[in-house]
């Protein structure tokens, strides 16, 4: 198996003056599920946005399998990107939405999901939030690229479908790198391999769950 | 190749979702500006309005391109010289028919 290799240093960020983010590093290879937790407001989607490049950075430095990519368009077809926000335009139907996403060998076990058999026919305006959730999630994962950023995956979905989409991210972890952030952090510690926790800005690369603890995100009990 | 047709049919949908309001626009603009006017809004400034209001009202669906691998900058200039293309082709058979019904 090939194993790719992402990483990201320098990453400054300034807002009015503020540094939003500052002096942060991370790497993902294949297999690896990093999962960055953090309070509102610490950073993890402008970390997200800026390493997939929709959102620019004061300074970054981004190198997949040992080569620079300073522009967005070089990172398109090696990064996936799940917003936090629906993102597949409303007028389109299901099955389009599908079929523009992914490639035509990939159809046939796509449709054979359950899930995906239940919404099909439909228009995408006319899905329930956790449907579209799983849509995307489904479209995200299914691309060709080395690496996928999910931002808050678990918006909007049951515990059913968490545990399906739980099943689905480990199960692609075994092709590519994967990078998570979400409140909840619950399912984000169960599926992850290496955790992070961002606060004021900066990575904290955590050693053990029971970091959160000491560092003040989660209170003592919860995990 | 199935790469290839992907990415152009993911550029003619987006191009899609702009045309009716590139012709909403330009006939606004045929019925308080004359054929002249028309002409310019549907080839050029129609277009470019109708990205406007995306802009304002469904930036995310960019999003939806970038994770099929086209750039928000490609995307607008494929389309718009796409718009030119048909834009001028409408033209074209609505002088003919001018021109034999007129």
């Amino acid at each position: 198996m090939v194993k790719n290799v992402l990483e990201v240093d320098s990453i400054q960020k300034q807002y009015q003056g503020k540094n939003i983010i500052s002096d942060l590093y991370l790497k993902c290879e294949t297999t690896d599920i990093v999962g960055i937790l953090g309070r509102n407001g610490s950073g993890k989607s402008t970390f997200l946005k800026i390493l997939f490049g929709i959102v620019a950075a004061d300074f970054k430095f981004v190198r997949i399998d040992g080569l620079s990519k300073s522009k967005t368009e070089d990172l398109l077809n090696e990064i996936s990107y799940l917003p936090q926000d629906n993102f597949i335009p409303n007028l389109f139907s299901v099955e389009k939405a599908i079929q523009l996403s992914i490639t035509k060998d990939k159809w046939k076990a796509f449709y054979e999901d359950e899930m995906i058999q239940m919404i099909r026919n439909k228009k995408i305006k006319h899905l329930s939030s956790g449907q579209l959730r799983y849509l995307e999630i489904k479209l995200i994962l299914n691309k060709k690229t080395k690496f996928v950023l999910l931002d808050e995956p678990y918006n909007g979905l049951s515990p059913i479908m968490i545990e399906k989409v739980n099943t689905l991210i480990v199960e692609n972890s075994k092709r590519r790198g994967i990078i998570i952030t979400d409140h909840n952090y619950e399912n984000v510690i169960k599926i992850s391999t290496k955790l992070a926790l961002m606060q004021e800005g900066k990575m904290h690369h955590l050693k053990d769950k029971s970091e959160l603890v000491t560092r003040g995100y989660l209170k003592s009990g919860m995990i | 190749m199935d790469g290839f047709f992907r990415i152009s049919a993911n550029i003619f949908e987006f191009y899609k979702s702009t045309f009716l309001i590139t012709l909403s626009v330009s006939l606004l603009a045929l019925i308080f500006g004359g054929f002249e006017i028309f002409k310019i809004m549907l080839v050029v400034f129609g277009f470019w309005i109708s990205v406007l209001m995306k802009e304002v009202n469904s930036r995310k669906e960019y999003l939806f391109y970038y994770n099929n691998g086209i750039s928000k900058l490609k995307l607008l200039i494929i389309s718009f010289l796409m718009n030119v293309v048909f834009s001028v082709l409408i033209i074209w058979i609505l002088n003919q028919i001018i021109y034999l019904y007129g």
